[in-house]
């Protein structure tokens, strides 16, 4: 199988939360986005610090939010993607 | 030159529509290099851009040849004034160079699509090119024959990604590419039929159309 590339994986941490309503439990996304807990948190820390992902608690769970930041970012690369497979690059 | 009288100027402004679809392509190919790897992204830009560039220098050949000036000269106090293109000693070098660039975008454009693996061809390949390049400086025939080929090609590539995903913008995509098959095609009679001409540049112009059409509809689906 071929090994993801780094932008592919942002793509699918984001989609994942999307796809849940914007709201996700960390223990889900791995899951989803087929990820280590290990990677899952080296990428959070990124997503985290650049505003498109926030980490929320709520009754004593702690979920995964995305941010507007995050929603206008998925967009664009939801965007290109569907042009990536129309044209075939 | 096919073009009839009452059409000449309205084909530069088809022309004109082509290229800026192609270059708009290009550019947004290349945009996305974040999440496609390898070179494809820059290959792609490459293409349309070649292509998108070829149309610019018709445009540039045609204008020069549909609008000359009026040259005048005095010898021993007579005037003499004769019709001139504007760069008439380029005329033929910018045809090469038009078709060379068409030819060569779209030849990287079915080489990618195809996903061909023989790169190791690839110099022997724009050496055969340049080859065809020339031949089709005399006959305007081979040339519409070769992109009726490759547009082809490339629309067979998508017809089959068509039937695995089928998306309104893959289908959408076909056909444009099949109508500017068609179009090359039409292309090509007009060597014989003058009257095609018209038509086929028109045909042409809605390929593109097509084309960005199902750009906009990409870049506003939610």
């Amino acid at each position: 199988m071929r090994k993801r590339e780094r932008m592919e994986i942002v793509y699918d941490i984001l989609f994942s939360i999307l796809n849940r309503s914007g709201k996700i439990k960390p223990t889900q996304l791995m899951t989803k986005a087929n990820l280590s807990y290990k990677m899952m948190n080296e990428y959070l820390d990124d997503l985290v610090e650049k505003n498109l992902v926030a980490k929320t608690k709520r009754n004593q769970r702690h979920y995964l939010e995305i941010t507007d930041k995050g929603r206008d970012f998925i967009e664009k690369a939801m965007r290109m993607k569907r042009f990536k497979e129309t044209i075939g690059i | 030159m096919n073009c009839p009288g009452w059409f000449m100027g309205f084909d530069c402004f088809f022309d004109l529509v082509g290229s800026l679809v192609l270059l708009l392509l290009g550019i947004y190919s290349l945009k996305i290099k974040s999440i496609a790897a390898g070179k494809r992204p820059h290959m792609f830009f490459l293409a349309f851009i070649l292509m998108s560039g070829s149309y610019l220098v018709r445009i540039f050949k045609n204008i020069n040849i549909y609008f000359p000036v009026i040259r005048s000269f005095n010898v021993l106090g007579m005037e003499f004034t004769y019709e001139s293109y504007r760069i008439i000693p380029l005329i033929a070098p910018v045809s090469f160079a038009s078709r060379f660039l068409f030819l060569l975008g779209l030849f990287i454009l079915y080489f990618l699509i195809t996903k061909s693996r023989e790169k190791r061809h690839l110099p022997f390949m724009i050496y055969m090119l340049l080859v065809l390049t020339y031949l089709v400086s005399f006959r305007q025939v081979i040339f519409y024959l070769t992109a009726a080929f490759l547009f082809a090609q490339v629309a067979v590539f998508y017809s089959r990604n068509t039937k695995k995903s089928k998306t309104l913008f893959q289908k959408i995509l076909l056909s444009g590419f099949v109508i500017l098959t068609v179009a090359q095609v039409l292309f090509l009679f007009s060597h014989f039929f003058n009257a095609l001409y018209a038509p086929a540049a028109m045909v042409q112009f809605a390929g593109f159309l097509l084309i960005l059409i199902d750009f906009i509809l990409l870049m506003k689906a939610k």
